[in-house]
């Protein structure tokens, strides 16, 4: 196995707008919109939204430092 | 950061029935793929991803599809997601962070052409077919492929014993249901000190 090549150079981040962020937000209904196709139920349907929304708000929570999450390493 | 294999025991049963898994992946086609929505990562194409579970839901359409790997999946303690991840020749994954959710992510190299690589922290590795990875997404973490085959990885989210997390008290690293009641009751005591 040949050694780890180096990572290719970062590209230079987006410009920050609400336009940006709302095209982002989009994608991610785009893709659960899809991926709930293949559920195979109502049933499955619901309990995904469910998850989701419970994951949404624990999220939310742990970023206001509402809810306690784990202290990111960085280098 | 990366974490030893050994130490998860179920990445054992994952390397020794990988064939399994590649022989399913092989059996999919490309419109069964989907491309990951965070597309300003990776340039708008090239990194496309199978679900199988989504955080705890099953994905039941596309367990059919895999049934040997859905019950390989089924034996992992405390699996979160898992799927298949490809990522076409000249693909770059832009350096990011995972969402802070208590899990480790392990990935099971399928089809690993030469010049691919993942950079976790300050620690770059190579897949090798038919082995495991584990690392900790919450680190800046990047992947690339150079090559002129895709890349194909079995992607998956577990929730670690407690204690494993090294900078996470045990009594911390329980299920994000638990997590909620704390927040809840955090809540009600800021509320009552306001």
């Amino acid at each position: 196995m040949a050694p780890p090549s180096t990572p290719p150079k970062p590209a230079i981040p987006e410009r920050w707008s609400l336009r940006v962020e709302i095209d982002r937000g989009l994608e991610w209904v785009r893709y659960i919109w899809r991926t709930l196709g293949r559920l195979g139920g109502p049933l499955d349907i619901l309990l995904a939204l469910v998850t989701l929304t419970r994951l949404l708000i624990r999220r939310t929570l742990v970023q206001w430092g509402l809810a306690p999450g784990r202290q990111r390493r960085r280098r | 950061m990366f974490y030893e294999s050994a130490r998860f025991p179920f990445t054992a049963q994952l390397e020794a029935h990988w064939e399994t898994v590649l022989t399913e992946l092989q059996t999919l086609r490309d419109e069964n793929f989907i491309p990951w929505p965070e597309k300003y990562l990776y340039n708008d194409k090239g990194w496309e991803t199978f679900g199988l579970y989504a955080f705890g839901v099953k994905i039941r359409r596309n367990c059919d599809l895999c049934p040997g790997t859905t019950a390989l999946l089924e034996q992992i303690p405390n699996l979160v997601s898992a799927g298949f991840s490809s990522l076409a020749p000249g693909t770059h994954i832009q350096p990011h962070t995972g969402y802070d959710d208590g899990v480790l992510r392990c990935h099971l190299g399928l089809i690993i052409p030469e010049d691919c690589a993942i950079r976790v922290g300050s620690e770059t590795r190579v897949w090798a077919p038919g082995k495991t990875m584990v690392f900790d997404d919450t680190e800046e973490h990047e992947a690339w492929n150079r090559s002129d085959r895709t890349r194909v990885v079995l992607l998956l989210d577990f929730t670690p014993e407690a204690g494993v997390l090294d900078d996470l008290p045990p009594e911390q690293a329980d299920a994000p249901v638990s997590l909620l009641h704390r927040a809840g009751r955090r809540l009600k005591s800021l509320l009552k000190g306001a």
